[in-house]
């Protein structure tokens, strides 16, 4: 807040010093910027499997979920089993060195999650995981 | 900023409108808000086994191989455990092959949470190489 008396009269300009604000908004932007992640999400919910050994992963950028119906996932969208190597290729050349995260339902078929990670293999992708929660 | 010269002389108030670049910043911070996600996944890796000729029935037996049945029984070397015990038989197997690997042969049709917790169980008993395979159908159970 700063008050410019001018001469001898009380002017009313309420001038609000919008230095500070701006500057905290740059720093949450910069914040938000730096910390977010995209990440592209399958658009299914599934009850994943649980592993005590499960790790964190630090970057994820896309989600494969196979719902308990071994039906694949992407971004909302289904995509046939055939088309995960030719999607998954698609991908790597949107992000060179992506990671990818398996998210099968625990009661899916384990032949449906090994066949797509094979396809993600032979695209070329040399990150994927199987996502696993962790019990509490 | 702003200078303000009091006095009867000619101001020269260059002001900036700071306007339109806080609307901005305000509508890049939004997006981000709104775009950004932080939820961390959490995972395990599943390995697939390779393959070495090399070193085919030497020594003693040093790998073992976990079947998980199409109804997703445990089998191992013929017999039928149950998940709780997997751990207890691999820590066993670690006595006798310190560096022993496991390969797990998952049958098509069975359920890949139960995969998962076959080498989550391996892994906790500290066994270090753990791949999983599909299940060559030709041998029935």
């Amino acid at each position: 807040m700063k008050r410019v008396v001018k001469n001898d009269r009380r002017s009313d300009s309420t001038d609000l010093d919008m230095a500070p604000l701006i500057d905290m908004i740059f720093i949450l932007l910069i914040f938000f910027l730096v910390a977010g992640s995209f990440v592209k999400k399958s658009g299914v919910t599934v009850d994943k499997a649980v592993a005590q050994t499960a790790e964190m992963k630090k970057k994820t950028n896309l989600i494969l979920g196979i719902t308990r119906d071994n039906k694949i996932y992407s971004g909302g969208q289904e995509i046939d089993i055939r088309d995960v190597q030719s999607h998954m290729e698609r991908f790597l050349i949107e992000n060179p060195d992506g990671y990818v995260v398996i998210s099968p339902d625990r009661s899916s078929r384990s032949e449906t999650t090994l066949k797509v990670q094979d396809y993600c293999y032979a695209a070329g992708i040399r990150n994927i995981s199987i996502s696993a929660e962790k019990p509490q | 900023m702003k200078k303000v010269i009091t006095g009867g002389r000619r101001r020269t108030e260059s002001k900036l409108d700071m306007a339109p670049l806080i609307d901005m910043i305000f509508i890049l911070l939004i997006f981000f808000l709104v775009t950004t996600s932080f939820s961390k996944e959490s995972g395990v890796e599943l390995k697939k086994p390779k393959l070495s000729p090399a070193q085919t029935e030497s020594k003693r037996k040093t790998n073992v191989t976990v079947e998980v049945a199409h109804d997703n029984r445990i089998i191992i070397d013929g017999r039928v455990y149950d998940v709780r015990t997997v751990r207890a038989f691999m820590e066993q197997f670690l006595i006798n092959a310190p560096k022993g690997t496991v390969v797990i042969a998952s049958d098509k049709d069975s359920d890949i949470g139960r995969v998962i917790e076959v080498m989550d169980q391996c892994k906790l008993a500290g066994v270090i190489n753990v791949s999983v395979a599909p299940r060559i159908s030709a041998q029935n159970t």
